[in-house]
């Protein structure tokens, strides 16, 4: 059970959001620039990110529904999706896409871990200025989306399918506008 | 204290408002009388029921409950509404802070509010008291200040519905409750809102 | 030096803000509903919050900021909010404010260490779920702003002077207002 009364039967960070739409309306503003706005990389990758740093905080209801979403922009791949999560390393992505994981994990340690080597190792494989931000912005975003959703113990539904038909969601319609009631 | 109107006051319909007034009798219990006004035309109250809680308590990023509280309190205050300005007043208090809400009613200006939640009940004051002067610019002005027209919306519609209800209440005189009976329905209206059984 | 080119100049997260507004923008905004806006826990016990978060990540920007504008709404007390960030269990503050306290640093260790005990306790003061909830916000907010800031190694200004004058600022014209990249 939730810690506090939040409306009933909406998962996750959804019932949090209705709970207060004032602070509800710049968090979902938030995710939509960062996971679906105009950008270098993909819309597949930066869900990668945010499923990767989720993982990292043991945050089920994100890293479920943040791994369909990226699954969705991969024509469906949860295989590589899970082998990111896994061992990114030596999962079949880009090297550049590997140095920005890295990043996005130091950044989930603490934005002290991060490196100017792991900074250089980006900018060596090809990542911008802009993309650097990015992957920083994403998994500091996620270090509190995850906790907003667990701090509050909202509800974690556990059907499969719910996740995979929310990825998809989240994937097309987006995070701006709230979900149709 | 009676209403002005005893035959209003003698004469509750069956509903929701003939059972709440009834149940407080029973106890001996004071109510706040503005339930006989709803009991004694339930058909069309239980829209007024409705609409309240929609202007109040629809869930927008634009303009929070409490602020919407304030300004009902803040319009009950500038047309002298005993009963309103308490009742509201204490809603506000339990949803933004007693301290910050005393403050605006004894003086805006020097209250902790910030200016751009100034801006907007300097707006509500003119609708009130002032509403021949009222142009265009003043909504520019306040969309300056930060607001959304979601949030003047509100806003507007808070302060227009609290002026026909400070007219209802003190035409049809109903009297303000001790502050603890306001404190606690504040606390109630705060927690649960307006409708008590309609839909 | 930070690791990306910043605006010259700018300290912590105003640096990141500018350099990418349409992140800015919203992230501007929450810490304005959250910090800023009126409510029943006042602005400088909000900031206090910000501050303890800041200091359990050792951000020293956020907490030095933070702890300037609690500082400043609560009359200058710059000691109660160094006693605070120190132990605020023992601190001159309100046992609901511990209570939310405790809640808030638990939160910026991981959602999950949050307890119905600890949440039990808050609301046993006289907290109610909306302090509750935005506790738990402004926790995981400053979780994401500290490591902004120092995922970025944004600039951070070494005298306490800056943070008193940012602080005044920041008190009387709000989050919005005051990063606005125009002159006010």
């Amino acid at each position: 059970m939730a810690h506090i009364a939040l409306p009933e039967g909406l998962p996750g960070i959804v019932s949090a959001f209705a709970f207060r739409p004032e602070t509800a309306k710049p968090l979902r503003e938030l995710a939509e620039v960062l996971l679906r706005g105009p950008s270098s990389l993909s819309s597949g990758e930066r869900e990668m990110i945010a499923m990767f740093v989720s993982s990292r905080n043991d945050c089920y209801f994100c890293q479920t529904s943040h791994r369909a979403a990226a699954a969705h922009h991969l024509e469906g791949d949860y295989e590589l999706v899970d082998a990111v999560r896994s061992d990114y390393l030596n999962a079949p992505v880009s090297a550049k896409l590997k140095t920005l994981l890295t990043i996005a994990g130091h950044v989930q340690q603490g934005g002290r871990n991060v490196t100017a080597a792991d900074i250089a190792e980006a900018r060596a494989q090809g990542a911008t200025d802009l993309e650097i931000h990015d992957t920083v912005l994403i998994a500091a975003a996620f270090c509190m989306y995850n906790r907003y959703v667990d701090g509050l113990a909202t509800f974690t539904p556990e059907d499969p399918n719910l996740y995979h038909e929310m990825g998809a969601r989240m994937a097309t319609q987006g995070y701006a506008s709230k979900p149709a009631a | 204290m009676k209403l002005h109107l005893p035959d209003v006051e003698a004469n509750a319909k069956p509903g929701i408002y003939k059972d709440l007034i009834g149940g407080a009798r029973k106890r001996g219990e004071a109510y706040p009388k503005i339930w006989d006004l709803f009991a004694f035309q339930p058909p069309f109250t239980a829209h007024l029921s409705n609409f309240t809680e929609g202007v109040l308590r629809t869930p927008v990023a634009s303009l929070s409950p409490g602020m919407r509280e304030l300004i009902a309190a803040f319009t009950s205050y500038l047309n002298e509404c005993a009963f309103c300005t308490k009742a509201h007043a204490a809603a506000a208090s339990e949803l933004l802070g007693e301290d910050l809400v005393a403050g605006v009613l004894h003086d805006l200006e020097s209250s902790a509010l910030r200016p751009r939640e100034k801006a907007l009940l300097r707006f509500t004051a003119r609708i009130t008291i002032d509403l021949p002067t009222l142009t265009k610019e003043h909504v520019t002005a306040v969309r300056g200040a930060g607001w959304d027209d979601e949030a003047i919306y509100f806003a507007i519609t808070t302060c227009a519905l609290f002026n026909f209800y400070n007219r209802w209440i003190t035409a049809t005189g109903v009297p303000e409750m001790s502050a603890e009976a306001h404190r606690l329905q504040g606390q109630a209206l705060a927690r649960h809102g307006y409708l008590r059984g309609e839909k | 030096m930070p690791h990306i080119p910043l605006p010259d100049g700018i300290p912590g997260i105003r640096g990141p803000m500018m350099f990418r507004p349409e992140t800015g923008k919203p992230l501007n905004e929450l810490v304005d509903v959250l910090l800023g806006g009126p409510h029943t826990l006042t602005p400088g016990e909000r900031e206090l919050i910000a501050t303890c978060v800041s200091a359990h990540n050792d951000c020293r920007f956020c907490q030095t900021i933070h702890g300037a504008i609690a500082a400043h709404h609560l009359g200058g007390n710059e000691d109660l909010v160094r006693c605070v960030k120190e132990d605020f269990e023992t601190a001159d503050v309100s046992p609901k404010l511990k209570a939310l306290l405790a809640i808030a640093v638990k939160t910026a260790e991981s959602g999950k260490n949050v307890t119905t005990e600890d949440i039990g306790r808050a609301r046993s003061l006289g907290a109610t779920d909306l302090e509750i909830h935005d506790t738990v916000l402004i926790a995981a907010v400053f979780c994401l702003c500290n490591r902004y800031v120092d995922g970025l190694a944004t600039w951070t200004p070494e005298d306490p002077e800056y943070y008193r004058q940012r602080a005044a600022l920041v008190a009387t014209q709000g989050y919005a207002a005051s990063t606005s990249p125009k002159p006010v």
